[in-house]
């Protein structure tokens, strides 16, 4: 899915980004939309997790866009979000959420908890390998390696507060979010305890947010823009613990199957049919 | 010599789909049962998980799910005449090894056959007259009817969680569903999967040219779904990695999400996997098998003792487990008599590409392996065969199962099939391009059957099978007329380009097509043309009963998992309410 969407996705880059100078950041000016967002979320969309408001700065503009519109329309209940998302526009939520969708804010204080001390062994499995019995698949699969996400449907979770993640985890728990189509959070939160759900915002928290990717839902074709690298802790592929399967049986033979008709790479040159399963 | 194990009231040979169906009413039963599986345990979590479990070339190319043909394949060649040479490299279809089987990695396409299906020989000759059937075409009657087999169908469905829409609930034609079906008990037991934007463009120029498009019934499930056997399943995230891949959601219907945890949690049961059955073995008076023999994951030589062996090892390796063990007559093509290995059949596809320009986004990398709008109207005889002197159909569809990249690369004739024109044509046409499927039925026919390979062993020195087979001329002329009413409809969807080509011969193995294969092990009334029962219980030891796709006479146009998963109830039903209170034939003739 992540490879299609880059390749879909090539020609990005084109929405505008802060301009540094000197190293310092320039504050960033806000448009008229985003500015009841700045006080709790801040400028840079930075968050103020002491006062339980998270980070959601280089969110899709999409994820955000959604998440406003679901507050407005109640599939994502929140007193204070409710009343601010039902003031705005479409416009103007697709606008607040572009801007903060492009800022780069400074990944969280390390006055926060020393990651390794708080993050648990089993906040990583559940986020990297999940747990059969409770049918819980793994984070990753749809947030992406190191949680960067897989924007633009899937949010970054890297690096946003345990409290804010054990909220959000709490709220598709018990119904108050249910804005996902598939019921994908609801019954993997449903299957989570207490604990589990503590030990995972607690992973999550250790990891740093990736870099914004301007990703945006209407692309045109134009230069190509690298994905900005994430926070992928290489641990997590050392301590695989599958059997390496990478050989196979096809011993690296280049892949025979027509699976879509021709131009499926089986096509061959006496036989341009062949589909099918 | 062979260690010997205490003995089971029931040994599974192999632990795929029918094993884990059969094992779990056979413990429920209050058996003792063990399960042989020759590949690995494997689970959802952690094998299934990503990033790993989206890797192309991992599972795609190199087919990690799949049979080690390193050590167990089969040869092929295309009449009897010819020497058949080993399959190295799997490609025209393939099995899986490892607990659940190929249900891992299936697609999730999940039919039922019809009841004319089922009563193939009488229907023709009922309604085209008893010179319609040619003399080679080997076609017959399952013993069974549809009637009989829905409530095991039902109970499959509702096992699986299959999500679909209904079109005839108790002889009501409901709306929205497929007009042609039989009677069904009941709705589906999960709405039908989202429409993806190519499919409902198929379904808009379907229904303009008269068709019924309705939407493919999948075992990749709309919405989260709890089983009769407590299990939950969730939804399909549509990541367009299903087929030959395990889905890390939970949410395609597998022996893993389905039953396994019930099954491996019964005390009855006990799991074995590296096990490699290589023999059943029966007594002296030939009539009753007396267990199985398998070598151990060291290597060791070990005796299963059991009261009755259920073969579930994949249609192709039922026929060859049975040559093996020297269960039934085996077939000879030049007198025509012997059964084990007789109707060989396959699936009979081909596929129509629409081109369209770039304001049109089909975005096929947002699929699963079961969605997709498909049209009955040409399946099996439900229209009239009589001036096209051929028997069977197909159905068409679109339902794309993926847009990967290794894999899909459409371009237009005369695109040239490497270098930097190709790779602007796969740039140009990727992401607007629609692929229809004809998904056919497979006749029987006399010439077509399985052996076992004078020549070519496996890695416990055991012959191959051999398989001997090509298109029939039936087939090859009912792939001609639907491919061209496939290429009607897509230009119907209003593509700049429409291109497809029937099924020609000679069979191409090295070309993926579909791991459909059928026959060898046939089900009937009439033990000299059937290997087993109405019941799959073997007419020569009866307590060895034989359940797969090899059950089938000759192949439908539907995917066939449907009707096994209803068959492999039906045998369970019988054995546990008929063949427990008193052990033997359950049928005389
Ligand atoms: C890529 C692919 C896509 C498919 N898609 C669809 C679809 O969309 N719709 C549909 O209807 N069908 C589909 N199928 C077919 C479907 O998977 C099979 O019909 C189904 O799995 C058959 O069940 P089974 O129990 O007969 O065999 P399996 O599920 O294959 O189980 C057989 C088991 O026996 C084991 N075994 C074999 N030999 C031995 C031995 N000597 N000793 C011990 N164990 C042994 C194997 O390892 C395996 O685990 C697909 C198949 C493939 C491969």
């Amino acid at each position: 899915m992540r490879t299609a969407l880059v390749v879909i996705a090539i020609g990005i880059g084109t929405l505008p980004r802060p301009a540094h100078a000197q190293g310092q950041p320039a504050q960033p000016q806000a448009p008229a939309a985003a500015q009841q967002c700045v006080a709790c979320h801040g400028a840079r969309g930075e968050g103020n997790p002491a006062n339980g408001f998270p980070r959601i700065a280089g969110q899709s503009q999409y994820y955000i866009a959604k998440q406003l519109e679901s507050y407005a329309a109640g599939s994502r209940q929140n007193p204070i979000m409710a009343p601010i998302a039902k003031g705005l526009s479409p416009e103007e939520r697709d606008a607040a959420a572009a801007y903060y969708a492009a800022q780069d804010a400074a990944p969280p204080k390390s006055g926060a908890p020393a990651p390794q001390a708080q993050a648990s062994d089993r906040g990583r499995i559940l986020a990297t390998t999940g747990d059969n019995n409770r049918r819980v698949p793994a984070c990753i699969n749809c947030h992406g390696p190191g949680g960067i996400g897989e924007p633009p449907v899937y949010p970054y979770l890297a690096g946003l507060d345990a409290a804010y993640m054990t909220a959000a985890l709490n709220a598709w728990r018990n119904g108050t979010r249910r804005n996902d189509g598939g019921q994908q959070m609801a019954t993997i939160a449903n299957a989570l305890t207490p604990d589990d759900i503590a030990a995972v915002a607690q992973h999550y928290a250790s990891l740093t947010p990736p870099k914004p990717i301007p990703v945006t839902l209407a692309q045109k074709s134009g230069p190509a823009t690298k994905p900005a690298p994430g926070n992928v802790p290489s641990s997590s592929h050392a301590a695989d613990p599958r059997p390496d399967k990478s050989v196979g049986v096809g011993q690296g033979a280049a892949t025979t199957g027509g699976t879509q008709g021709p131009g499926g790479s089986g096509e061959s040159k006496t036989d341009r049919s062949g589909n099918a399963r | 010599m062979a260690t010997r194990r205490a003995e089971a009231d029931a040994v599974l040979l192999g632990v795929g789909m029918v094993g884990a169906m059969v094992g779990r009413e056979l413990t429920r039963a209050g058996l003792k049962v063990v399960g042989l599986e020759r590949g690995e345990p494997q689970f959802t979590v952690p094998d299934f998980q990503g990033p790993h479990m989206h890797d192309e070339l991992r599972y795609s190319v190199r087919k990690a799910l799949m049979q080690d043909t390193a050590k167990e394949t089969f040869t092929f060649r295309h009449a009897a005449n010819e020497t058949a040479l080993p399959i190295r490299r799997l490609a025209s279809f393939l099995p899986g090894t490892g607990l659940g089987g190929s249900l891992v990695h299936w697609n999730g396409q999940t039919y039922r056959f019809q009841d004319s299906d089922f009563r193939l020989r009488t229907h023709t000759t009922e309604r085209y007259g008893k010179n319609f059937i040619p003399a080679d075409v080997t076609i017959q009657d399952w013993g069974v009817t549809a009637a009989e087999l829905e409530p095991y169908f039902d109970r499959f469905e509702y096992l699986m969680g299959t999500s679909g829409k209904a079109g005839n609930i108790k002889g009501r034609k409901i709306a929205g569903g497929n007009p042609f079906e039989d009677p069904r008990s009941r709705e589906y037991p999960t709405p039908p999967q989202k429409e993806p934007y190519g499919s409902a463009m198929f379904r808009k120029a379907a229904s303009s040219l008269g068709y019924h498009p309705f939407p493919q019934p999948s075992c990749n499930l709309s919405q989260p779904y709890t089983n009769p056997e407590g299990q939950e399943l969730k939804t399909c995230t549509f990541c367009g990695f299903c087929e030959r891949y395990g889905c890390e959601h939970f949410a395609k219907s597998t022996a893993q999400t389905t039953l396994l945890p019930a099954l491996l949690s019964d005390p009855n049961f006990e799991l074995r996997t590296g096990c490699q059955v290589v023999k059943i073995n029966v007594d002296n008076t030939q009539k009753t098998a007396t267990g199985v023999t398998y070598i151990g994951a060291n290597g060791e030589e070990i005796e299963q003792p059991a009261k009755l062996v259920i073969v579930g090892m994949f249609a192709l390796n039922n026929v060859r487990m049975l040559l093996l063990s020297k269960i039934g007559q085996p077939y000879d093509p030049a007198s025509g008599s012997g059964v084990v290995g007789r109707n060989y059949a396959y699936q009979t596809t081909s596929s129509v590409q629409v081109f369209y320009d770039e304001s049109v986004n089909i975005n096929p990398f947002m699929r699963s392996g079961a969605n997709g709008t498909l049209i009955a109207d040409f399946v099996s005889d439900n229209f009239d065969h009589g001036p096209l002197a051929f028997i069977g159909g197909a159905y068409i569809g679109e339902v794309m199962t993926h847009g990967r990249p290794i894999e899909f690369h459409p371009t237009p004739p005369g695109t040239p099939s490497w270098g930097s024109a190709w790779k602007k044509a796969v740039l140009q046409h990727y992401n607007h391009t629609t692929v229809l499927n004809i998904h056919g039925s497979s006749t029987a026919i006399r010439q077509n059957y399985l052996d076992l390979d004078p020549t070519y062993k496996d890695a416990w020195g055991q012959p191959l099978l051999r398989m001997t087979f090509d298109f029939p001329d039936n087939d090859i002329k009912m792939s001609a007329y639907l491919t061209d009413k496939a290429l009607e409809i897509g230009k119907a969807m209003g593509g700049q380009q429409v291109v497809g080509s029937p099924r020609k011969g000679p069979y191409n193995i090295t070309q993926y097509q579909t791991t459909h294969n059928t026959g060898g092990t046939v089900m009937g009334t009439d033990p000299s043309t059937s290997v087993v029962n109405r019941y799959l219980q073997s007419w020569d030891v009866p307590n060895v009963f034989v359940i797969g796709a090899s059950n089938y006479p000759q192949n439908a146009s539907y995917n066939p998992t449907g009707t096994l998963g209803a068959l492999a109830y039906w045998a369970a039903d019988a054995i546990v309410t008929k063949y427990l209170k008193s052990p033997g034939p359950l049928m005389h003739i």
